[in-house]
């Protein structure tokens, strides 16, 4: 089951596909690329209602990563398209969406989470003075402050994701992209992280977040987008356990 | 590329230099010794063809400022991009609205202050030991300056397009690096090579923004004067860039269809 386009939607991906291209045979052995042609999305459709949080599920190499490198620009589409607020997503549909990811690489370790903070708020256009103020805030929305201070290399992983998704949320986008953000948490920050949804500012903001854990995607919304080999094969309430790995093996 | 954006790069890039203290230390005192070590090499070397006001020392002094600043335009967006795909931060940094030339060129703006700054130190360390300097039109310098500058980033941009598909390995720096030593009129003139040598050393930016800045440093020559230097400088300047640009551009577009953007 997939849900189609829906009006004023924060988000549309329609006939979404990405196939990683074959190299041409040197090249492909140069690069050490992919030498025959690697589909992984095929032909995805759904949309998210502005303000609504979607958990997005399916077994690892299901295609969820690319999805969200493809919605954020990472990746170009070799198919169908993606709207944000009915526009196309192009270079401007990056002031739109956040993007958190796991990979804790995507920040510079030597500097402090304010100073990588008040960087990537430069990089989408805030002064200094107004990146620092947006920093402090969010920070202090996600409890982060006490951290501020400190090297990016000396923070614990909650504390990286936190700064993830302040980093994420620092110039105000209205859909949120969250990749296994609790993937390496413990419980207690789990439930902290996931209470952080329910609360200001990122209530308000449309949320896409992709888990492994049911009791999560239960927690976070009433829907949930379940893929299985590049497809989308459930797009309705989270599952029951032994529906959700039936589907997640691709029999419905 | 917003205002905004260009100050956090510069300033992220003087924040991640300072975080490595005695790196910083060392590398702004060293100048200092080369400007020493080409004063007593000078003492004896007699170059035929040189015809700079001051001698070797002058000559050589002036080569190596320039090679200096120009290295750091070529090597700069490349290393900045190695590093950036190492730490995990290029896909980020390409994703986001700031327009990825511009982030290139501001990648190489702390560094290109930091070489002016060593290029002063040098240059003094050099008045010091003796070195006279008659430059009356500094807007002549900057000129060449900007156009040098201006040239060697287009080859790091090149430099750059490889890195983006291939993450290690690419051509252009290698080459022109190692030419720039030999042909570019650094540490002897390109008069004291074979022809075909000489004439070869005439193809790089680098052995006419050598006898500009000699000319404007050392005799005093401005703009009107240099007619035969910076028109070779601009149009190499006006070539390499949008060429570089377009194989970015071109680069990055594989990168996204093919999914290298998060390799290293």
């Amino acid at each position: 089951m997939t849900g189609g386009s829906r009006g004023g939607a924060a988000l549309t991906v329609r006939d979404l596909r990405f196939t990683y291209p074959a190299l041409w045979g040197p090249l492909a052995w140069l690069a050490r690329g992919p030498s025959r042609p690697l589909p992984v999305l095929k032909g995805l459709s759904f949309s998210l209602s502005p303000g609504e949080h979607v958990c997005l599920m399916g077994k690892n190499g299901a295609g969820k990563t690319t999805l969200f490198k493809a919605i954020q620009g990472f990746l170009d589409p070799s198919g169908g398209e993606i709207l944000l607020e009915g526009r196309p997503a192009g270079r401007e549909a990056r002031w739109r969406t956040g993007f958190a990811a796991t990979d804790e690489r995507s920040f510079y370790h030597r500097l402090t989470v304010l100073e990588n903070l008040e960087f990537f708020g430069g990089l989408w256009g805030l002064p200094a003075k107004e990146a620092r103020v947006r920093a402090r805030e969010t920070a202090e929305r996600l409890g982060l402050t006490p951290h501020l201070d400190r090297p990016f290399s000396d923070l614990s992983t909650g504390w990286r994701q936190r700064a993830a998704l302040a980093r994420a949320l620092l110039h105000r986008p209205g859909l949120l992209l969250l990749d296994e953000p609790t993937r390496s948490l413990d419980a207690p920050s789990a439930a902290r992280f996931r209470a952080l949804l329910r609360e200001e500012p990122l209530r308000e903001v449309t949320v896409l977040l992709s888990t492994h854990n049911l009791e999560e995607a239960r927690e976070v919304g009433s829907r949930c987008l379940v893929l299985a080999g590049g497809r989308l094969v459930l797009d309705g309430p989270p599952p029951a356990a032994e529906g959700l790995s039936a589907l997640m093996e691709g029999s419905p | 590329m917003s205002g905004p954006a260009v100050a956090a790069v510069l300033r992220r890039d003087l924040r991640l230099a300072l975080s490595y203290r005695l790196n910083f230390l060392l590398t702004a005192g060293s100048s200092l010794f080369s400007a020493v070590l080409w004063f007593y090499l000078s003492a004896f070397v007699t170059v035929r063809g040189t015809e700079v006001p001051g001698g070797y020392f002058a000559f050589v002094m002036t080569g190596t400022v320039l090679l200096q600043y120009v290295t750091a335009a070529l090597h700069g967006v490349s290393r900045r991009l190695g590093e950036e795909q190492a730490a995990g931060t290029l896909e980020f940094l390409l994703s986001s609205p700031a327009p990825p030339w511009g982030l290139l060129l501001a990648s190489v703006l702390l560094d290109l202050l930091l070489r002016t700054a060593d290029a002063l130190l040098l240059l003094g360390a050099g008045a010091a030991l003796g070195l006279e300097f008659h430059l009356r039109h500094p807007l002549a310098l900057l000129v060449i300056a900007g156009l040098s500058v201006a040239s060697f980033a287009a080859l790091g941009i090149l430099a750059g397009s490889f890195l983006l598909v291939f993450q290690r390995g690419e051509p252009v720096t290698p080459l022109v690096g190692g030419l720039l030593a030999l042909l570019g009129g650094v540490f002897f003139p390109p008069s004291v090579l074979p022809p075909f040598l000489a004439a070869a050393a005439r193809l790089l930016p680098l052995s006419y923004a050598a006898d500009g800045l000699r000319a404007v440093l050392l005799e005093g020559k401005g703009l009107a004067d240099l007619g035969g230097v910076l028109l070779p400088l601009a149009f190499f300047a006006a070539l390499l860039l949008p060429l570089s640009f377009l194989a970015f551009a071109s680069a990055l577009r594989a990168a996204r269809r093919y999914g290298l953007l998060g390799r290293y």
